[in-house]
């Protein structure tokens, strides 16, 4: 950990339009190579633009944010392909972020294929392969990359864009909600294999989520986001067991679970 | 069901394209030939439709007529939505975007209003002014005055589909703003557009018949379906024969290109494409 | 009592050739029940609660039987109407006022256009209650019901002014405000943020509880679930293949696919690190479902699938 930190966050501000309250709010964080953050907070608390922006997918309207000691909160999207091949993103729900027109194959390999990206050090040049590859990493197969998305139930369809991140053999994986779309009956399956990947690929895992029962299973320190600003930030366990703010005790419980046996 | 309608859309639609084709070849009889003693003859075996007030086969000019209605609403069609849909999808992608590519989108949109507002009959006699009335005069000012609607419904439809988290993700992918046109609104917005495209076909049917009644458009003694219907206006009541052929032919061939585009619009979309097959 | 809700054998089959989605379900609901139907996407359970109120789609082809309990101004008369042949209009009569429904898509279910307030007393309108001090005043109160804050400002508000969860809860007011007999909620929650979920809960198990109402819960998320209903259904491929009290569905569950979805739903029981259980280790989905024939009217007891023993697949 002595080492210069993979992401660094400096106050952070996002505002849309004319709204009273910035969405992101004056954030800062670190993140290191091989650790696995969890941000948490109720939908509006800004957690969702903070790693979009993270994964230049939206940009600040001020502060800095710094991949690997270069700024990216100002360069155009041509000069982001060092960002790109190294940050993938797993969405809430797929099936708004699969392309239904698309075969799944096609949608898979389409950051192997991309101008940015192809031909970069890293990134895996045989996208047949690579398809087969990390189709059978995820658990589906290779055999149904012709098939369009709507052939495949919730959970495989997150098993595909699972697929689609870890194509280009990313380092840090950015994960928004990515089990909160899902039907509980496959959440931990999802969730396992989040888990097997994120240590067998040793990624750099940063897990959005409103459950932090979801973010104590696969990360170790986390981050409570309210209304843009982040008020708590620990490891998970502490987190977990003795929640110091306020928020973060009314968000542990608002979460249902089952009575103990 | 959805079928059937795809097979009679797709039927009709290849009844008048290859009508317009096969009276390239072969008419029954000569579609310009006047024959006063064949004047008004009604439907039989001679003349299979009848004959009109000069005593010209009705069924020949019904052929020929189909040929400039074909051309007409593929090439107007084709201006519109060669013109309409990029620019569409590139005013619908630099909506959301910062600084330039927002101008330029909101330039579009302005000169799109401005077009919209210009009435096409109006487009077409300036046209015609400056180029003589002809079938391509009418073919362009069509073509031309359907710029707006396609660029309107492109428009939105791309905005919709800019917000999904696949956009973002191919974004995140590395695809630039080209490729995300190309590869994901492209074939999203394509059944709205094979939609617009029906529509507009059939509106530019109606529309040369309009201008040919005018003198703006093919000129005599070429046979439109338009010019027909307005030379039926004096039978009307004596032989309604006469209107009620033409008429046909537009309403057989608007129908046909309207459930075609129903049809496209299903095929086009692999989630609903199982119910058709 | 005679039960509020009769369903027996029902199934239902949509498209061509026919594919049967729903095959023979069979339970009652009594006045003042509160019944949980759980189960995962394509299970059949939004077919079921559609079924119920006759709101299936024209091209789905019901069988068996569904009897609503008609009640009149002030309580039961005896009369049962059958879903399956009733009219649109005996059907509308019943709809919104003795029988309501919550979906789960709290954005499309409400008119851009109208005001809230409006909506909410339109509803009151249409089934010709008379409301002593007039129907704003019956709004408002509705609306203070279901925990809004500021009710005159959200009466004169449009949707888009609202978030998720109050136009959720402005939803849960529609359905409430005729007081009906029996609520069936689709998912109601699925579409919020945890504490607008656990808000709506709080609300809907109050009013349920302060009127004796009966309601037909139904969600893939058996933690949601547990809190609010006494008995509970589960639902599998179009089949119930368990059905109990709810204390005991989760304290024994007997089928596999049950006992994979309790285990499954306890996260927080994992130690961080360790693999998380999941429903696939209880329940092998190669092996055909069978279902229960009918579920005890008095729901006293567990019923189970004959002749098939429990346990790990």
């Amino acid at each position: 950990m002595s080492e210069q930190p993979l992401y660094q966050v400096r106050d952070v501000v996002r505002r849309y339009g004319h709204a009273a309250r910035p969405a992101v709010d004056h954030v800062s964080l670190d993140l290191a190579a091989g650790e696995r953050l969890g941000i948490v907070g109720e939908s509006g608390s800004g957690k969702s633009t903070l790693v979009r922006m993270m994964a230049a997918l939206d940009r600040p309207t001020a502060g800095s944010i710094r991949f690997r000691d270069t700024e990216i909160s100002g360069l155009p999207e041509r000069r982001l392909g060092f960002l790109r091949a190294s940050v993938q993103m797993v969405f809430q729900d797929p099936r708004s972020s699969l392309d239904p027109r698309m075969t799944v194959g096609a949608s898979i390999t389409e950051p192997l294929r991309s101008p940015l990206l192809r031909r970069r050090a890293g990134v895996p040049a045989d996208t047949r392969a690579r398809l087969e590859e990390v189709m059978a990493q995820v658990g589906l197969d290779p055999a149904d990359a012709r098939r369009f998305p709507h052939e495949f139930s919730g959970g495989q369809r997150q098993r595909i864009a699972i697929a689609r991140a870890l194509a280009p053999r990313p380092q840090v994986l950015v994960a928004d909600e990515p089990v909160s779309a899902l039907d509980v009956s496959v959440r931990a399956q999802v969730l396992n294999l989040l888990a097997d990947l994120v240590a067998s690929e040793g990624l750099t895992l940063v897990l959005v989520s409103h459950d932090l029962a979801v973010v104590r299973h696969l990360c170790d320190r986390v981050a409570v986001m309210s209304s843009g600003r982040v008020v708590e930030t620990g490891t998970v366990e502490q987190v977990w067991s003795a929640p110091r703010d306020a928020y973060t005790r009314t968000l542990l419980a608002a979460v249902p679970r089952l009575p103990l046996p | 069901m959805k079928r059937a309608a795809l097979v009679i859309g797709l039927v009709l639609v290849a009844g008048t394209v290859l009508t317009a084709l096969l009276s390239l070849a072969w008419t029954p009889y000569d579609p310009l030939a006047v024959v006063p003693a064949n004047r008004l003859m009604g439907p039989g075996p001679g003349h299979w439709l009848g004959t009109d007030g000069y005593g010209i086969d009705l069924l020949s000019r019904i052929m020929v007529g189909a040929r400039i209605a074909v051309l007409v609403g593929v090439v107007a069609v084709a201006i519109a939505a060669l013109v309409g849909v990029p620019l569409g999808i590139l005013a619908g992608t630099a909506a959301k975007a910062e600084r330039w590519p927002r101008l330029v989108a909101d330039v579009v949109m302005r000169g799109n209003d401005i077009l919209y507002a210009f009435p096409a009959m109006l487009l077409a006699i300036l046209l015609a002014a400056v180029l003589g009335g002809s079938t391509a005069t009418a073919m362009i000012a069509i073509g031309v005055a359907n710029i707006p609607p396609f660029l309107r419904v492109a428009r939105a439809a791309t905005l919709q589909v800019s917000v999904s988290d696949f956009v973002t993700a191919a974004r995140g992918a590395g695809i630039g703003r080209f490729g995300i046109a190309v590869r994901h609104v492209l074939p999203n917005i394509a059944p709205v557009v094979a939609v617009q495209a029906s529509l507009a076909f059939g509106m530019s049917i109606l529309s040369e018949a309009a201008l040919s009644y005018l003198g703006l458009s093919t000129p005599l003694p070429t046979p439109t379906w338009g010019r027909m219907l307005n030379e039926a206006q004096p039978y009307a009541w004596s032989d309604p024969l006469l209107a009620v052929w033409p008429g046909l032919a537009i309403g057989l061939a608007v129908l046909g290109f309207n459930l075609l585009g129903d049809g496209l619009r299903d095929l086009l979309d692999p989630r609903l494409r199982e119910s058709v097959q | 009592m005679t039960p509020l809700l009769q369903v027996s054998d029902l199934r239902v089959s949509f498209g061509r050739p026919r594919r049967e989605v729903l095959h023979g379900i069979s339970f009652s609901i009594a006045p003042g029940q509160r019944v949980g139907l759980i189960g995962e996407s394509g299970s059949g359970k939004s077919v079921t609660a559609l079924a119920v109120l006759g709101l299936l789609s024209e091209t789905a082809a019901v069988t068996g039987s569904i009897r609503l309990a008609v009640p009149d101004g002030d309580g039961p008369t005896g009369r049962q109407l059958e879903v399956t042949t009733a009219t649109e209009k005996q059907l509308a009569a019943l709809r919104g006022d003795a029988y309501s429904m919550i979906f789960q898509e709290p954005m499309t279910a409400l008119d851009p256009t109208m005001k809230v307030g409006r909506q909410v007393g339109e509803l009151l309108g249409l089934h010709g209650h008379r409301i002593p001090g007039g129907s704003r005043s019956r709004v408002l109160e509705m609306l203070r019901e279901v925990d809004l804050p500021e009710v005159g400002r959200i009466a004169d508000s449009y949707p888009h002014q609202l978030s998720g969860g109050q136009r959720q809860r402005v939803l849960i007011a529609m359905a409430l405000v005729n007081d009906p007999v029996l609520t069936i909620c689709d998912e109601p929650t699925t579409a919020l943020d945890v504490t607008a979920q656990a808000k709506v809960l709080q609300v809907l198990d109050r009013h349920f509880t302060q009127r004796s109402a009966a309601t037909l819960f139904i969600t893939h998320d058996l933690a949601v679930l547990a809190g609010v209903v006494d008995v509970a259904m589960v639902m599998l491929e179009g089949h119930v293949v368990e059905a109990g009290p709810i204390r005991e569905v989760l304290a024994d569950p007997w089928h596999p696919y049950t006992k994979g979805l309790v285990a499954t739903s306890r996260l927080e029981l994992a130690r961080p690190g360790e693999r998380l259980p999941t429903v696939a280790d209880h329940f092998d989905r190669s092996i055909p479902v069978q279902g229960l024939r009918e579920v005890p009217v008095s729901w006293e007891h567990r019923a189970r699938v004959p002749g098939r023993p429990g346990g790990g697949a």
